[in-house]
């Protein structure tokens, strides 16, 4: 449904010449921000609202010194290099072994048609081994991905440019979500992190969504554990009145695609620590 | 008639005016812009048989409410609203739950409206 | 009528004019109140979230501060038409549409409406 309504899209974009290409669009994307929040460098802004505010940061980096994550991201080492019952492990479905590799996700599969995440490779690897899926929200699959990213930290983000037509919709999909109000209380992602971003709601500071995927999973001190990316998706809608999708859904994994290549040049540097 | 209970009657007469209007000082007519939305149900009429009216008006609630959810567009207001409805009749609320029924087809209704508005709405925010 | 009828009708009349004023200003104090408390509440109103206003704690700053509320809207009316949906007068207000989102029902709308003015 929203793929086909994106395909239309992306099409009638595409013949009218509006269609300014992913590229162009992340470029526009940085400038927003470099104009909004000038006195912030660009790649500083993984650090989220720590970016932001002196204060804050200070008691966040010491809160990173002794890192809440630290024993979820060690039990997500031993998951990640423990055998299945068919004697391989995680490390023989991906390059490189697993290590290093967070900064190329989420990416357009063409054969498959669809945007693969890291959360959604480690669960189509332990299923192409015989083993139960993971539930994608907390718990192992979160301690999985937080190891992976932690063998990554430093790298730069490097999501391929969509270039099929395909590729395309998936993108162009992930940014109308992106730019589109929802739920009662009207509000688009855009309109917290782009339009109020450095301003506060309420005693929060409002972080920019350059950087925003840098840093996944998260130890969010409410949730007391380590939360991937959808887990956040689904709380922002429900925090502004719309029934949150499903994790992993094809609209998040779109999201996802979209929100990462807008941050393409900066570095991983998950799991991270956030209030 | 004579002259103070005259008087009184005015003082009392004016006072019970202004002390009706004083707790609402700006009477919901006020409101210009209560006019239901196009399509949106205009169910206010009060139902004389609620029980027998229920299942109806939950069927089209959750219809709507689906609507929204295959456009990914749905709201939390309408689900919950649909929940407490069914708890309501499951309680033997008739009313209540036929209240609450209508109102979550309202809120679906409103949802599919911003999901239509959308289609075209976003695309003024990329920068 | 003679002079004591005349005495005892203004005082009546001070009397039930001082009832009058009693019972519109309670009144008025109560729907204020009403509207402070919907303002404040993180489920209703949430004013606070990005609006500075008198007596609340810890505010945002995404809009702008609530004060001198009827000089900025001399009509009471453009404040509630306002708060039932801005987006009229400006399409990308990020402030939610209270009244056509029915996040507040229109006598809660009154209320609030009376407390930002009263500001």
């Amino acid at each position: 449904m929203i793929g086909l309504r994106s395909i239309t899209l992306a099409v009638l974009l595409g013949t009218t010449a509006v269609h300014a290409g992913p590229e162009e669009d992340r470029q526009r994307f940085r400038e927003f921000y470099q104009n909004r929040l000038s006195s912030i460098p660009l790649e500083a802004h993984v650090d989220g609202a720590y970016a932001m505010n002196a204060g804050a940061r200070e008691q966040w980096l010491e809160m990173e010194e002794f890192p809440p994550y630290e024993f979820e991201l060690d039990e997500g080492q031993e998951l990640f290099e423990a055998s299945f019952a068919d004697g391989e492990s995680l490390a023989s479905c991906f390059p490189e072994g697993g290590q290093g590799v967070r900064q190329g996700y989420p990416y357009f599969d063409e054969e498959a048609g669809e945007v693969v995440t890291l959360e959604l490779a480690i669960n189509r690897c332990r299923e192409a081994h015989g083993e139960q899926p993971l539930p994608y929200l907390s718990g192992d699959l979160a301690k999985i991905s937080a190891y992976m990213a932690y063998t990554s930290r430093g790298n730069v983000i490097n999501v391929p440019t969509p270039q099929s037509e395909a590729a395309l919709a998936a993108y162009e999909s992930g940014k109308q979500f992106y730019y589109s109000r929802r739920g009662q209380l009207n509000f688009a992602c855009s309109s917290c992190h782009m339009q109020n971003t450095g301003l506060n709601l309420r005693a929060e500071i409002l972080s920019a969504s350059l950087g925003h995927t840098s840093h996944w999973p998260v130890y969010r001190l409410k949730w007391e554990e380590l939360g991937t990316l959808h887990k956040r998706f689904q709380e922002c809608n429900s925090q502004v009145g719309a029934v949150p999708l499903e994790a992993q859904s094809e609209a998040y994994r779109n999201l996802e695609y979209f929100l990462t290549y807008m941050s393409n040049g900066l570095e991983i540097n998950g799991p991270g620590t956030r209030k | 008639m004579n002259g103070p209970v005259r008087w009184y009657s005015a003082a009392l007469m004016a006072l019970l005016l202004l002390a009706g209007c004083g707790g609402d000082s700006t009477p919901a007519q006020e409101s210009t812009q209560q006019a239901p939305a196009a399509g949106e149900p205009a169910e206010d009429t009060v139902s004389t048989n609620p029980e027998a009216d229920f299942p109806a008006a939950l069927a089209a609630a959750r219809e709507r409410h689906q609507q929204a959810m295959d456009l990914e567009f749905a709201w939390s207001r309408a689900e919950t609203l649909i929940e407490s409805a069914e708890n309501a009749a499951a309680a033997g609320d008739f009313a209540g739950a036929l209240e609450m029924a209508i109102q979550a087809e309202k809120f679906a209704a409103l949802s599919i409206e911003q999901a239509t508005t959308e289609a075209e709405a976003w695309q003024a925010r990329v920068p | 009528m003679n002079r004591e009828h005349a005495g005892l009708d203004r005082l009546i009349f001070v009397f039930a004019g001082w009832l009058l004023a009693t019972a519109v200003w309670a009144a008025d104090e109560a729907q204020l109140e009403k509207g402070r408390a919907l303002a404040f509440d993180r489920n209703k109103g949430n004013c606070l979230s990005c609006h500075m206003i008198a007596g609340g704690e810890l505010p945002g700053n995404g809009g702008p501060p609530l004060i001198q509320m009827k000089a900025r809207f001399p009509d009471r009316q453009v404040l509630r038409d306002q708060i039932w949906d801005s987006s009229i007068r400006n399409p990308q207000t990020i402030m939610p549409p209270y009244g056509r989102h029915q996040i507040l029902s229109e006598e809660e709308l009154d209320a609030v409406t009376d407390y930002i003015h009263s500001l």
